[in-house]
């Protein structure tokens, strides 16, 4: 039983270091305004919104539901800062 | 017959007791490769891939009056264009990442163009010459970045063009280093970057850029010879420049969502324009300038979609043997982006007689932004749709006087439509 926590916790740590730094950015930018929301909720809503800017979407809706001090204008320009990360537009950024 | 039964239960017990263990085993094996392959996967998956594809329409519209003749002269016609961006950027390893953008932008069925005859400008304008169907790298820089992010040191191609506010008329994010009406040009070289996010409290920032990005001049065949004015006299392999940019933000005020000090100062000696020769002096004659750019913003003012930024150049630029020239220029940009993400705006801008803007790397098929004596309006209007297009309309407008000193001996009025569709990816 040890061995396999030894292993889920392994495959954790490899998928969080795995994971692209701007997203990882993003969910902790988003679970500050968030704090009862889950990482599977953050993620699931930065899918949607890569592929609609727009926060009228499920996962989205969901998210900013279950967020004290996150409104969707403030959701969406994280996710953009997440995507600006990503094509290095701004040098040193 | 409790003996057997008893007897029978531990026999399956301990048959059970001695399966247990060997089916983990199995199942943590399975795990074990499951991981390896998990590994293996995230291991090459370290290129990113992304793009911008634009579709542009432009009318031409534009009177000229001759200042001596009256002679008038009308322009008018259509230009449709588009530009292809794809990004490719690998992500080394968490302190070191690689982008590149490979790019087209070409005018609808004409391969013809080559853009500036100068080798200079034709890097700085990269495929924003609209040279043809070839693609041209516009961006290959690698960059470092320390565990803390506070420094970083860039080599290469880098994304000095497009910067803000010209994200805010397609409601996308800042998408360019330097201010748009600074230095609008891809230039080569290196820069290092001190972000103080560390040391300051937050929704404060600060971040200094410096960048060194010469310039050189080769003859265009022999790579081991200087190229040559048209008198035959050797031009100087290189022009020096160095670009200091200052950034200053506050977030989360009262006033307004995001407030933006930048301030860019930059210099350059030795520079080499073919076209500015004077016939009557000895020598190759260079250019040198210390210029200053400024950009004030206001995002998302009182708690609305409103966003206000003033952006202002002055230069300074002098030639062997010429006069020192200033000159200095004001754009104003006023946008409303709705929830929705479309955006509603207006930019005036204003140019004195000796005014003069690096302008390199654009779409627009006009010289809104580079006229000298002139003042004028962008009215522009986005409609974004599901997938992150955009769908821009617009018209640049202006009136320019004469202006003899800058080579304008007509004054002219100018009203181009266009219509730009964006798609991001």
């Amino acid at each position: 039983m040890r061995l396999i926590n030894s292993v889920i916790l392994c495959y954790f740590l490899v998928a969080v270091s795995a994971a692209h730094a701007a997203l990882r950015d993003h969910v902790v930018t988003v679970q500050r305004g968030c704090p009862n929301a889950s990482t599977l909720l953050i993620k699931k809503s930065a899918v949607e919104l890569s592929s609609a800017q727009s926060c009228q979407q499920n996962y989205t809706e969901k998210l900013l539901q279950a967020c004290s001090d996150m409104d969707c204008p403030k959701l969406v320009e994280s996710f953009k800062n997440n995507l600006q990360d990503r094509t290095g537009s701004v040098v040193g950024e | 017959m409790k003996r057997y039964l008893l007897l029978l239960a531990i026999f399956v017990a301990s048959a059970g007791a001695a399966e247990s263990p060997q089916s983990l085993e199995e199942r943590i094996a399975k795990l074990e490769e499951k991981l390896e392959e998990f590994e293996i996967d995230k291991s090459y998956d370290r290129l990113h891939v992304s793009g911008t594809y634009i579709n542009y329409l432009e009318t031409i519209n534009a009177t000229s009056k001759n200042g001596t003749t009256g002679e008038k002269v009308a322009e008018n016609g259509e230009i449709m264009s588009m530009h292809v961006a794809l990004n490719f950027d690998v992500n080394i390893n968490k302190n070191i990442d690689f982008f590149t953008t490979l790019a087209m932008g070409k005018v609808w069925n004409n391969d013809g163009r080559e853009g500036e005859e100068q080798g200079s400008y034709r890097s700085y304008q990269g495929s924003y010459a609209y040279a043809g169907s070839t693609a041209r790298f516009d961006v290959a820089y690698i960059r470092w970045r320390t565990d803390e992010e506070c420094w970083s040191f860039a080599l290469g191609r880098m994304t000095t063009r497009g910067g803000p506010p010209m994200n805010q008329l397609d409601a996308l994010s800042r998408n360019g280093t330097y201010p748009r009406f600074g230095y609008n040009a891809i230039f080569d070289g290196l820069a290092v970057v001190r972000d103080f996010k560390a040391i300051l409290p937050k929704d404060y920032s600060v971040k200094t850029r410096l960048f060194y990005t010469p310039t050189f001049q080769l003859d265009s065949r022999d790579r081991s010879a200087p190229a040559q004015d048209v008198d035959g006299n050797a031009i100087d392999r290189r022009s020096n420049q160095l670009t200091w940019l200052n950034e200053f933000e506050r977030s989360n005020t009262s006033f307004a969502k995001k407030i933006s000090l930048y301030s860019m100062l930059w210099y350059y000696d030795k520079f080499y324009d073919a076209e500015y020769q004077s016939s009557t002096r000895e020598g190759v004659e260079y250019y040198r300038a210390l210029s200053h750019s400024l950009y004030l913003g206001f995002e998302r003012i009182a708690g609305s979609g409103t966003n206000f930024s003033w952006s202002n150049l002055r230069v300074n630029s002098k030639s062997d043997g010429g006069t020192l020239n200033h000159s200095d220029a004001h754009l104003f940009n006023l946008n409303y982006t709705f929830a929705s993400e479309h955006v509603v705006g207006v930019e005036q801008i204003f140019t004195d007689r000796s005014f003069y803007i690096d302008d390199w790397s654009y779409l627009q098929f006009n010289d809104f932004y580079q006229r000298p004596s002139s003042s004028g309006q962008h009215v522009f209007g986005a409609i974004s749709f599901p997938h992150r297009q955009v769908l821009r309309l617009g018209v640049y407008q202006y009136r320019a006087k004469v202006n003899t000193f800058a080579g304008y001996d007509s004054k002219q009025t100018t009203q181009n439509f266009y219509a730009s569709y964006r798609i991001d990816f």
